[in-house]
């Protein structure tokens, strides 16, 4: 019984990660993409979106710690985030780059700051969720059970 | 259902509906029709009063019609109900029309299932191998296929399985033997390994399977439970089948308990493989059936996205192969591909969309390597290196346009062209001249889809070998 349960937890909390916006569609392609010869390919994809996210958002941070900030260089980074956020269905940090991307073109440092801000936010937020989402899978397959598609 | 006759004022439709369950004691169908009766009425629990039948008598009558219940072949467990109806066609132009059309439609429905003839050169021979627990499903899969044409064989356990697939072997290595192209039956020795000794089935059923002529295709549909014990074995089995007997002629059904993960099937071969939910009733066995030549099943046909059959989709249809339930054709089986892209993770979600698809995949994060990686390629074998290039129009350095143009340079060299085709994350228009300018074939938004994918390379199918 303990097995159903959690499946019904994971099911009921991957389904509230996309209502609330936290994940789209794209998060379901990624789970399309898994199967017998790639069984961890979310989790990998996953994994090297955190590591590549911190990496940016220190260099955003170091970026726009300047005297002299180089908005290009900011820019890049955000269409480096928004890329591979976008590629994992991340939607609501994804969301956050567009406005950052402007406020780089009007090299707006304070819009760039706030943004900076919403979009570390945002990160640390799914990435909670997915790490969740993470140990819930963990436990049905320490249980005995197989993992639920979501439709 | 069938149709019985029609003229222009009226259709007859006969309905018959069967069932496996306990069936209905002779001396008792009389009554069942009766209101407040019921076969058994001992059953503790039951919420039933008796009025089903009677209602549904009084509706088949109202419609014109009469309902009895049929007498089943004997052995086989259950009820048949039979009623007729009468539906009169609307004296106006349109209705009739309409009429007429249902009825063409209606006719061209069960014709299309008799209709023979797909492939007018050659002369399909099918049998379906049926391998399954429940004896009752097992008998109505054979009545169905049996009805429509098809051979049936039943197996009961692995060893017959093995043993029936193993006098296929040997009569299709028997008809090699004797065409001109002279194949040797040097496969016969490891046959009989892979295949422990099994008990005879009588040669008289394999009559006219071995003797069919020259110009005869066999084809065998092989449906598999895979609620069996011995699958893994089976799954062997019928891999070192499939390779001796070629890919165009069996292809496998997989039947796995509605609403389960088939993971128990592990690393099924072949791309053409299907998965159903069990129950195989009514629209799955039409599919099924359609999987066959005679009725239209047509191997490896590039785009073939069915989803999977379970209680959960309004839709009754396949899943091609994989563990995951999900379709997964492989229309890029045995091509080389390049990925430029800088993004990491954009990188690993492109590469795996390619790999599901079963091509090669190699990548780069510069623009300047893709240029060395085609020129060295180009290089060593005077051929285009790849199949296709994915190029991020956006990286560090030498980016996606001015790598193309390089490529283009060294191409003209070996008189071959590469498709490139452009990812960008940029909305279209922007981007088109540049594309264009550039000597890239096509483009593709960002993250990459197996859907757009599919389709750019149908577009650009003239472009490859």
């Amino acid at each position: 019984m303990e097995v159903v349960q959690l499946q019904r937890s994971f099911l009921e909390y991957t389904s509230s990660l996309f209502q609330e916006g936290f994940l789209d569609a794209q998060f379901s392609q990624l789970q399309q993409l898994q199967d017998e010869s790639n069984p961890q390919f979310v989790m990998e994809v996953v994994t090297l979106f955190f590591e590549d996210t911190e990496r940016l958002l220190n260099d955003l941070t170091t970026a726009l710690d300047q005297s002299n900030v180089d908005f290009k260089k900011v820019d890049a980074h955000v269409h480096q985030l928004k890329g591979s956020s976008s590629s994992i269905g991340a939607q609501r940090v994804t969301n956050v780059c567009i406005p950052f991307r402007n406020t780089c073109e009007e090299q707006n440092i304070q819009g760039c700051l706030r943004c900076l801000q919403l979009v570390k936010q945002e990160y640390f937020l799914v990435k909670n969720k997915l790490e969740a989402l993470f140990r819930l899978e963990q436990q049905i397959v320490a249980a005995g059970g197989v993992i639920p598609m979501v439709e | 259902m069938r149709i019985a006759q029609s003229n222009t004022k009226c259709i007859e439709f006969v309905f018959e509906v069967s069932d496996s369950g306990v069936g209905i004691p002779k001396e008792k169908q009389k009554f069942v029709f009766e209101n407040y009766v019921q076969v058994n009425e001992a059953k503790s629990g039951q919420e039933a009063t008796g009025l089903g039948l009677g209602i549904v008598q009084s509706l088949v009558r109202l419609i014109g019609g009469e309902i009895g219940i049929m007498d089943k072949p004997w052995g086989e467990r259950g009820t048949c109900f039979r009623f007729n109806a009468y539906f009169s066609s609307e004296p106006n132009e349109n209705g009739d029309k309409e009429v007429r059309s249902f009825y063409e439609f209606a006719e061209s429905e069960l014709q299309q299932l008799s209709n023979t003839r797909v492939l007018p050169s050659v002369e399909w021979s099918s049998q379906v191998i049926l391998f399954i627990q429940n004896d009752e499903r097992g008998r109505i899969i054979k009545h169905f296929m049996e009805n429509h044409g098809i051979k049936v064989f039943v197996v009961k356990d692995h060893r017959e399985l093995c043993s029936h697939l193993r006098r296929i072997r040997e009569g299709k290595l028997s008809l090699c033997y004797h065409s001109s192209s002279g194949h040797s039956d040097s496969s016969t020795p490891r046959a009989q390994k892979s295949c422990p000794k099994s008990k005879d089935i009588p040669l008289s059923s394999m009559d006219g399977r071995m003797n069919s002529p020259r110009n005869t295709s066999s084809f065998n549909l092989i449906l598999i439970d895979t609620s069996s014990s011995a699958i893994q074995v089976i799954h062997e089995v019928l891999r070192e089948f499939r390779r001796e007997i070629g890919f165009m002629h069996s292809r496998v059904v997989w039947m796995k308990k509605c609403g389960t993960q088939s993971i128990e099937v592990e690393d099924l071969d072949d791309s053409t493989d299907v998965i159903v939910s069990k129950p195989l009733h009514g629209s799955r066995l039409n599919q099924i059936l359609k999987l066959l030549p005679e009725y239209g099943g047509l191997m490896h046909s590039t785009k073939q996205d069915l989803t999977i059959s379970n209680s959960n989709n309004t839709t009754s249809d396949f899943t091609l192969r994989g563990c995951d339930g999900l379709h997964t054709q492989r229309p890029m089986i045995g091509k080389r591909v390049l990925v430029a892209e800088d993004n990491l993770v954009q990188q690993m979600v492109t590469k795996q969309v390619l790999s599901k698809l079963g091509a090669e995949v190699d990548s780069c994060q510069t623009g300047a390597k893709a240029v060395e990686l085609v020129s060295n390629g180009l290089k060593n074998r005077a051929k285009p290196p790849y199949a296709y290039i994915f190029m991020d129009c956006k990286m560090e350095g030498m980016d996606g346009f001015e790598a193309s143009r390089h490529i283009r340079e060294e191409e003209q060299k070996y008189g071959v062209h590469v498709p490139i085709i452009a990812l960008t994350s940029h909305v279209v228009e922007d981007v088109t001249e540049l594309i264009k300018e550039a000597g890239m074939d096509h483009y593709l938004s960002k993250p990459l889809k197996r859907e757009q994918l599919l389709d750019a390379i149908e577009l650009l199918k003239h472009l490859v070998g």
